[in-house]
């Protein structure tokens, strides 16, 4: 269908579209909505982990009892998106589709390694989400793709996890720097928002490390990554020093849940 | 939304907590604004906008758009200057905004070009397919460029026939100050200070934000020009459109609807001309709706930067204060002037200070025009004396509570500008708020990461003065009336305390008044929604009116023979004791018609007046009808890590004279604080060569609900009035004038860093941190 | 808003400078540049063109030299202009740009001082700084290929011989330089405008 209209966009839950369209900014001729879509809504588990559909709610995945169980670091991130109303509506594939470099939801799914299906008509291919993020707004999506499906691999037990979102303006207002962290086994996971072009990843071993060494070894392998975008939210110099602060008390949380569990 | 029959009670009547008699609709979304009535066959206009900051217009092209299918008509400022001539410029202070740009443009996204069209997205296609051909002029983009700087935004001054004090402007060359106010009293500079603290503040462009967005529909019917509009103004909006027409104000009729939040943006000139214009022009029906972003444009809150001084003597006592301000009211007057007048003149702040001096001057830069906003200007000049004020306490080792308290302004003290003080409990509101945050405890400051601190600060503005209020009352024989003002209901709740006024005068239940929204074929005039007047102003007229019903409905009483056996209570039914209630005005106006649904109609007016300001001195020993006097005490943390500033307790006082509505005079007091945490803290219009880079809601900040404080205690200080209806004053502003202020000062309590640029975010403050 | 940035080009500072007289070289290392003509000897026009996402989009450019400096280190100061008339949108840039020797190569360093007025102006602050490194990174790119003894392998044009770049520079170096800066910064704007529509 998509190759027989006029430039045409898919539309998702449209949250973002439409901001565009008002800003007359976005101009594509037709819009291919997914609702009617049978099966695009669907959220399954098994013990690899969960997979999504497309047209899951950002709602569905904070409420969902199976990803608050199997995944609750990528419950606790999609919580985190805007407010209720839009949760409700916004699509965890358009959410990723965006490919924007602030949403909540990416650093979230780079912790936990989730995977993209990527549908066309020559056929569906699994996108590491770690290689899906290439440049500003740009995904490994081709043109003709869709997203039509996230997999998101278990939490393992005995994990521990943080999700940290920082406004600098309104309490409300997109982050100025976001973090997810997960700690499985020894391996500290980070997964960036806001922080750089792309939503960001890095990892390390922390075997053998006590809280402060993994918060400075969490600080060093992250500094690397730190590219932040000026603008009226803060400096790059604000950006990364904010950096710096929300790691080191994501990291120090999920350490102190590992100590307790 | 029909309300829930009750019993009438004096809930109902002056100083009941009535609901708003809308608050149901509102919040569900029944109550119809302007934007939501259905206009039938229209012709839709969008405008093309400059995107040139400052530039004489060479040619607009206009053939692309007119090709367009669906595109009745383009027009451009040249073709409406043909048309109406000078009377195409308006303005309240200064007449020197056209409704279309056609000599030059004078800011990003001023409107150049009008697109009539068949619907909305056409208009707008339209609208981009207009080319203007620009010679660019050098910008004007800043106070500093504005005031040394050798290009200017207006060729000449051009004062409004509006205020007659601004005569000798017109004609005025070569400046970018369209305004100066000085204020004179003592000799600031002879005063040997033992102690004086200076700042350079500023308090940037703001936008109001309300959530309708402005919409204006017009047509022309019978050879008149009628018009439905999204106005504070209706009054003010039907003599503009007179002049630009050239009608008789019979002529025109301009109707409003409840408006959804406004706080100044819908007042004066905004899309009414424009509007009024091209209905008549094309003798068609025009629809213009702003959308978010266009809003943005349409008016702002001054920028302003404040120079300032004060000084305490050896004694301790307040000697000099001096405050050189600068507004910049953007490419467009508007009320510029007056806020630079009204603003400037209480610079000093509400203290006995021996000596003052200063300059307030409203100027012209090519930036979206700056007009009304809540407080109107008076926010800006407090930012600098409440942050003074706690600064010289500081200095000499005070308390900045119990230092402001030694000097506040009492009652019948005369203040520095010359005027006398009545019913303004400065004093009562600052030791209300400074209980409520239990000022006398300590805070636990920290040694970490999160501070603590706490501050206060006061603020004084003047009513607008003089303004005129009319009412007319029509009694209907079932003893329900019909209340005419034009006083526009935008949420403040204004048609509810009108019908409780009513209500108490003539002991009836305050449901039984309806209050006409404002149409000018049928309200009587009355000057403007605005500065927090329609309390007082129209308030009293309208207590008037209901007396003057009261005193009509016992003289026809006593003309008719008594009728004992209707009543239980023989006491109450005659003129002797001048008793009314529903039951006994049916009878009465019955029998004075000898027809059911008969009607009484009374009239009344109120009008204030005042001593305009000395020439020389800028002194007046009546400067105003009545005074706003307001206090704001917070407790707060800050996160010395993130620079994050959370408000554990803010508490807001407001001397109201009387409060007609207790309920509404809180939630004012509470919106009002809310609205002024966002300009603490983060709200404001960034600006970069002229472009307006946060103006959508993207990016734009206001606050939400998780920026609120985790207490917030709205204070009501009752200091009756004299000549207020029940003693009463209004209170729109009165609950933002301090808030900015206090924050700063319980930031500096709290890190012992003094903030004079607003908003203080998180990143000014960790940037200050680190250089300290 | 202020742009500033610099990136290196292998090859000397007299091998480079020259390259920015040549309207023809300039085209080639300007993205999308399909336009590239001097009015006069202060001012340029042209047109910068792309598709992207099925979008066609055009915008017009000018570039006015308000100084050259040819010593040591090579400087041209211009004013350059932009519109694009969908987007209701304009730039102004006062871009300076400098070219100095760093052992055999040239670092190429540029100040803009770009005000961007319209829809764009309203969006732009953070896609504009990305998309300015995106374009600097390409033209830098084409800058040093062009710059490269050989001609650019499976390029037919530039081994038909005229591109060869050491040949070039009839005109007087005092007046054409100004128009790489020029250029980088309007395709910055297009490349904005471009990513906008996409609507990504």
């Amino acid at each position: 269908m998509m190759s027989t209209v006029d430039n045409p966009m898919v539309y998702g839950g449209g949250t973002a579209i439409q901001i565009l369209i008002k800003q007359g900014i976005l101009f594509a001729d037709n819009f291919v909505d997914l609702a009617g879509i049978p099966g695009l809504t669907e959220i399954t588990a098994d013990a690899a982990g969960l997979r999504a559909g497309p047209m899951v709610t950002a709602r569905g995945m904070e409420t969902d009892d199976r990803v608050r169980r199997v995944a609750p670091l990528a419950s606790t991130a999609y919580r985190h998106v805007a407010n209720p109303r839009v949760r409700n509506t916004a699509s965890i594939g358009g959410n990723l589709a965006h490919g924007d470099y602030r949403l909540d939801p990416p650093p979230a799914l780079l912790a936990l390694d989730a995977t993209v299906e990527a549908t066309s008509v020559r056929g569906t291919r699994s996108l590491p989400v770690r290689q899906f993020f290439v440049d500003f707004q740009q995904t490994a999506l081709a043109p003709d793709e869709l997203v039509t499906a996230v997999r998101i691999p278990a939490q393992p037990t005995g994990s521990a996890y943080r999700f940290v979102k920082y406004s600098s303006l309104s309490a409300n207002d997109w982050p100025c720097a976001s973090v997810a962290v997960l700690i499985a086994g020894r391996e500290v996971h980070i997964g960036l928002g806001a922080l750089a072009p792309v939503p960001r990843y890095a990892s390390f071993d922390a075997t053998g490390m006590t809280d402060q060494a993994a918060v400075d070894a969490a600080l060093e392998v992250i500094a690397p990554l730190l590219d932040p975008i000026p603008d009226v939210r803060g400096s790059v110099r604000y950006k990364r020093r904010l950096a710096q602060v929300i790691v080191e008390d994501a990291v120090r949380g999920a350490w102190k849940d590992l100590d307790n569990a | 939304m029909p309300e829930t029959p009750e019993k009438t009670s004096r809930q109902d009547w002056v100083g009941g907590r009535r609901a708003r008699y809308d608050a149901l609709g509102r919040v569900r979304g029944v109550v119809g604004h302007v934007g939501d009535q259905p206009v039938g066959t229209c012709a839709h206009v969008a405008v093309h906008r400059s995107t040139q900051p400052h530039a004489a217009i060479r040619a607009v092209h206009t053939e692309e758009a007119l090709a367009i299918d669906g595109v009745y008509a383009v027009v451009t400022g040249a073709d409406l200057h043909k048309r109406f001539g000078e009377a195409l410029l308006t303005g309240p202070a200064f007449a020197d905004q056209p409704a279309l740009a056609y000599d030059k443009v004078r800011f990003v996204g001023e409107p150049v070009a009008a697109v009539l069209a068949a619907d909305l997205a056409t208009a707008r296609e339209a609208a981009d397919a207009v080319y203007v051909e620009y010679d660019e002029l050098d910008p004007v983009y800043d106070l500093d460029t504005a005031l040394n700087g050798e290009s200017y935004v207006h060729d000449e001054l051009r004062p409004s026939a509006v205020f007659g004090d601004l005569r000798h402007l017109d004609g005025v060359r070569d400046t970018n100050i369209n305004y100066e106010y000085r204020l004179r009293h003592g000799n600031p500079n002879k005063v040997s200070g033992a102690r004086t603290v200076r700042g350079e503040f500023w308090a940037p462009p703001t936008h109001h934000v309300p959530i309708e967005l402005p919409c204006t529909v017009a047509w022309v019917e019978g050879g008149r020009l009628e018009m439905l509009t999204t106005t504070q103004t209706p009054s003010y909006v039907r003599q503009t459109i007179a002049d630009l027409l050239d009608l008789p104000l019979s002529r025109v009729r301009v109707t409003t609807r409840p408006l959804g939040g406004s706080f100044g943006a819908k007042m004066y000139d905004r899309l009414e001309p424009l509007a009024a214009a091209l209905a008549w022009q094309f003798q068609r029906k025009v629809r213009l709706a702003a959308s978010r972003e266009e809003a943005f444009l349409l008016t702002t809150r001054h920028g302003a930067a404040i120079t300032s001084t004060l000084t305490a003597d050896a004694g301790g006592q307040l000697s000099a204060a001096t405050a050189d301000v600068a507004y910049d009211t953007g490419a467009y007057a508007d009320v510029g002037p007056r806020i630079t007048a009204k603003s400037g003149m209480v610079a000093p702040g509400p203290y006995r200070i021996g000596s003052v001096d200063v300059r307030s001057r409203c100027v012209y830069t090519n930036k979206p025009s700056a007009g009304p906003f809540r407080g109107f200007g008076v926010p800006q000049v407090t930012w600098s004396h409440e942050s003074l004020i706690d600064e010289l306490a500081h200095e000499l080792g005070e308390d900045p509570y119990a230092f402001r308290r030694e000097h506040l302004l009492r009652e019948g003290d005369l203040a520095p500008m010359g005027t006398r003080m009545h019913s303004a409990d400065f004093v009562g509101c600052l030791d209300a708020v400074a209980e409520s945050i239990s000022w006398d405890t300590q805070p636990d400051r920290g040694t970490g990461r999160i501070r603590r601190g706490r501050g206060v600060a006061v603020g004084v503005k003047a009513v607008l003065t003089p303004t005129i209020a009319n009412a007319v009352l029509q009694l209907n024989q079932d003893a329900s009336a019909t209340l005419m003002i034009s006083t526009v209901d935008m949420g403040q709740g204004s048609d509810t305390i009108m019908a409780q006024i009513v209500a108490d005068v003539l002991r009836v239940d305050s449901r039984r008044v309806h209050v006409v929204r404002a149409d000018t074929d049928v309200t009587p005039y009355d000057t403007i929604t605005a500065g927090s007047r329609s309390t007082y102003h129209t308030g009293n007229a309208v207590r008037a009116v209901a007396e003057s019903m009261r005193v009509r409905l016992l003289a026809l009483a006593a003309e008719q023979p008594e009728q004992p056996e209707q009543h239980g209570q023989p006491e109450r039914s005659g003129v002797d004791t001048g008793e009314l209630d529903e039951e006994r005005i049916a009878e009465i106006v019955h029998a004075h018609f000898g027809a059911r649904g008969a009607t009484l109609t009374t009239e009344a007016n109120f009008t204030s007046s005042w001593s305009p300001y000395d020439k020389e001195t800028g002194r007046s020993e009546k400067v105003t009808e009545h005074w706003f006097a307001g206090a704001v005490g917070v407790r707060l943390a800050v996160d010395t890590a993130t620079g994050r500033v959370h408000l554990e307790h803010l508490a807001v006082a407001g001397d109201v004279g009387r409060a007609i509505n207790p309920a509404l005079v809180e939630q004012q007091l509470t919106g009002a604080a809310i609205m002024g945490i966002g300009h603490a803290l983060f709200d404001q219009l960034v600006l970069d060569q002229g472009q307006l880079v946060n103006g959508t809601l993207l990016d734009y900040q206001l606050p939400s609900i998780r920026d609120l404080p985790d207490e917030l205690t709205p204070i009501i200080v009752e200091s009756p009035h004299d000549d207020g209806p029940f003693g009463a004053k209004g209170v729109g502003e009165t609950g933002i004038l301090a808030v900015a202020p206090a924050i700063g000062n319980a930031i500096r309590d709290a890190i012992g860093l003094r903030f004079t640029r607003l908003p203080m975010t998180p990143e000014a403050i960790v940037t200050a941190l680190e250089s300290r | 808003m202020k742009l500033a940035s610099e990136f290196s080009v292998p090859a000397s500072p007299t091998e480079v400078f020259p390259l920015f007289f040549d309207p023809d070289a300039m085209r080639r290392c300007i993205p999308g540049c399909e336009e590239l003509e001097r009015l006069d000897e202060s001012t340029y026009r042209g047109r910068l063109v792309n598709e992207v996402a099925h979008v066609r989009f055009s915008a017009g450019f000018s570039a006015a030299i308000e100084s050259v400096t040819d010593s040591d280190v090579k400087a041209v100061k211009a004013v350059l202009k932009g519109e694009d008339r969908k987007l209701g949108s304009s730039i102004k840039i006062d871009a300076q740009l400098r070219i100095r020797p760093d052992g055999d190569s040239s670092l190429v360093d540029y100040e803009m001082d770009m005000a961007l007025w319209g829809k764009l102006g309203r969006l732009g602050e953070p896609i504009i700084r990305r998309r300015s490194q995106e374009v600097e990174r390409e033209f830098a790119a084409l800058l040093a290929a062009a710059c490269a003894p050989q001609p650019v392998t499976g390029e037919p044009e530039r081994s038909t011989g005229t591109a060869a770049v050491p040949t070039v520079a009839p005109s007087p170096p005092s007046r054409t330089a100004r128009t790489v800066a020029v250029v980088a910064a309007v395709l910055a704007v297009i490349a904005v405008l471009a990513g906008m529509r996409r609507g990504r």
